[in-house]
């Protein structure tokens, strides 16, 4: 069998990606790398410590997040907690899986990029099978990615996410090992299977979305741009909001977590964000088409298009990438979330006003 | 062969290219000239199968082109960028030629690098306009293609590279009857290579036909008056320029009538001098900017 020779180009480019996205996920995560390591110690010193007093100890419970039992030998009750490297598993998964999206969104405009367009367009292969090879090959990166993700998952969060699993082979002291541990392996392989559907379904979204657009750059830059966009426009809102005291600041915060950490998976908020983005390219042009007739159905849902791009959008970038660089600066002034607020403003006319020139 | 019918191709409301219709028979050399923008390479572009014309049709052996591997495996294809991957080297570019055309022979591409030369190892992004002009030309040339279509070819290239790729063309053109079609700007190659011109102007073809047709429609006069002509009569039909007392008229539309005008403007002697399609060019984009 002959692998097709665009197949091993489009492949040899995705490998590049699929170290940038290593090199990203490595650098972007060292603190939850740390973080993860020394809890691993602790929990290990923990265990340790319960194997040697296991007699002593009584009505063990183990859940997701805690292990708790009573200490005969002086009637107290015992517990550890790891809440808190659940939260700090999440945002390492998190920010996998926005070095992933990343990554696949500039495969994708690599993939297309103008360089080489006519070049390719000339070769005897089919518009449709060259897509198809496009979108093979990002599947492919995705797909890699995403085992380094589970093999990242498995190793540093064997004790938080994994915790039956972790504590049934630690406690037992049972190696680590798949068949006796079912609980651990169902809970891993549903992971699994979730976040590479996930993963998958984004990666052939995007391909698909390049097909049927003809204008994949922009759609990618105007996808990044919201997010930014409305990053700082929720920021702003939320300093005002505090300045003005109209609502809690950290219920706000809490609200946007809820989101981000149960609500909705990254990669729908980011699907989402890209549907309404083009949603709002498609409408223009199908209002430039009819010159203008029909104005007053068109522009309200376009401008609403945009408007739930930049939401979704926003809610991407805390649930993708998880930075939260802005709630890290410590003192922001009122000149300061001023000129937040005038740049999400004048980023989002930026984003229109460059949307309807490329269409023009 | 190559049956361009009545094609228009617009992008977003400006029309590049404006119901061309091209007939090009199997085994000659078909040149295309125009202004900058003049919607050649729009044509070129619509007969590779890069861009669908939004009216018209593109047949090759009576087959459309667009979206049709069949036909665009006999189609070649030498582009004005010369655009390839960067990140390739030559050898590369064999192996994915190799694997994208079966007709690829690579015992062709070896022959035609012994006249022009090329390190094969070296990237394709570090090489000259002029190198991967000619490594374009190679490999397409290795294809073996039953169409050869060519933008700008010998754009970057040296007069002595420029003299062996018309050459190879015109070899292969006679062994093997490829049909090439061509455009440049360096209309007096035009003239030596092709049996057939087509003259576009703002999308449109103004004149088509075989240059020595196109010699006979497109005329050149040295007239000498008695004294200075009123020519405003025949204006709207003559091109004029004046050197010393010599009149020099250029018209595509010479008859007796014309003839006799001019004796009756005062002509003592009327001959005819030969033209260059260059010269012949330039008279049609005089004529176009009166029009």
């Amino acid at each position: 069998m002959t692998i097709h020779p665009l197949f091993k180009r489009y492949f040899n480019i995705s490998i590049w990606y699929i170290l940038a996205g290593i090199v990203i996920i490595l650098f972007f995560s060292a603190a939850e790398f740390k973080l993860s390591l020394e809890y691993n110690k602790s929990f290990d010193k923990f265990a340790d410590n319960f194997i040697a007093n296991k007699q002593n100890y009584t009505e063990i419970k183990i859940t997701d997040d805690a292990i708790n039992c009573l200490d005969k030998s002086d009637n107290q009750y015992i517990y550890f907690n790891c809440r808190n490297y659940f939260y700090n598993a999440l945002d390492l998964y998190s920010k996998c899986l926005g070095a992933v999206v990343i990554m696949l969104l500039c495969l994708n405009i690599n993939l297309f990029s103008d360089e080489n367009r006519e070049f390719i367009n000339v070769l005897p292969i089919k518009k449709q099978n060259i897509y198809l090879l496009r979108a093979l090959s990002t599947l492919a990166v995705a797909i890699i990615l995403d085992i380094i993700i589970a093999v990242i998952v498995l190793y540093f969060f064997r004790y938080n996410q994994y915790i039956q699993l972790a504590v049934m082979s630690k406690i037992s002291k049972i190696d680590f090992n798949w068949i006796n541990d079912f609980y651990g392996i169902k809970r891993f392989a549903a992971d699994f299977v979730h976040r590479s559907l996930l993963i998958v379904a984004g990666a052939g979204f995007l391909s698909f979305l390049n097909t049927i657009f003809s204008k994949p750059r922009l759609v990618f830059i105007l996808g990044f741009i919201s997010f930014f966009v409305t990053l700082a426009g929720f920021k702003g809102i939320a300093i005002f909001a505090d300045y003005f005291s109209l609502f809690n600041k950290n219920a706000f915060y809490t609200f946007c977590s809820d989101i981000e950490n149960y609500s909705l998976s990254p990669i729908s908020l980011i699907l989402l964000t890209i549907f309404f983005t083009i949603a709002g390219a498609f409408l223009y042009k199908k209002e430039k088409n009819e010159n203008r007739q029909g104005f007053f159905m068109f522009y309200p849902l376009r401008y609403l298009c945009y408007a739930l791009g930049s939401f979704f959008g926003g809610f991407s970038f805390f649930a993708m990438i998880n930075l939260k660089i802005l709630s890290h600066i410590p003192k922001i002034n009122m000149l300061t979330s001023i000129i937040i607020v005038i740049f999400g403003a004048f980023m989002a006319f930026f984003i229109i006003k460059k949307l309807i020139d490329t269409l023009e | 062969m190559i049956e361009i019918k009545n094609i228009t191709k617009s992008f977003n409301g400006y029309i590049a290219v404006d119901n061309v219709s091209i007939n090009v028979k199997k085994g000659t050399i078909h040149g295309i000239i125009g202004e900058n923008g003049a919607g050649k390479t729009t044509v070129i572009k619509c007969l590779t199968g890069i861009y669908k014309p939004d009216k018209g049709k593109i047949l090759i052996d009576a087959n459309e082109v667009y979206e049709n591997p069949t036909v665009k495996e006999k189609i070649g294809y030498v582009s004005d960028g010369g655009s390839f991957f960067n990140d390739y080297n030559l050898l590369s570019m064999i192996k994915f030629y190799s694997g994208i055309y079966k007709t690829f022979s690579k015992e062709k591409f070896d022959e035609l690098n012994n006249v022009f030369n090329i390190d094969t190892k070296k990237k394709i992004g570090r090489m000259s306009k002029g190198q991967k002009m000619r490594i374009s030309f190679m490999l397409n040339l290795s294809i073996l293609p039953e169409v050869f279509v060519l933008d700008e070819p010998t754009s970057g290239l040296d007069p002595i590279a420029k003299r062996q790729l018309l050459n190879m063309l015109t070899d292969e053109v006679e062994k093997r009857q490829m049909t090439v079609f061509i455009s440049s700007h360096h209309l007096s190659e035009l003239e030596r290579l092709c049996d057939e011109i087509s003259i576009i102007n703002n999308g449109r073809i103004t004149y088509q036909s075989s240059i020595d047709s196109i010699k006979q429609q497109v005329r050149r006069f040295q007239v000498l008056f008695k004294n200075n002509p009123d020519l405003s009569s025949v204006k709207d039909k003559i091109e004029i320029e004046k050197i010393g007392s010599i009149y020099y008229i250029t018209t595509d539309s010479f008859d007796k009538g014309l003839e006799d005008t001019l004796y009756s403007l005062g002509a003592e002697f009327i001959e005819e001098i030969g033209m260059n399609l260059e010269e012949i060019f330039i008279y049609t984009h005089q004529r176009r900017n009166k029009i």
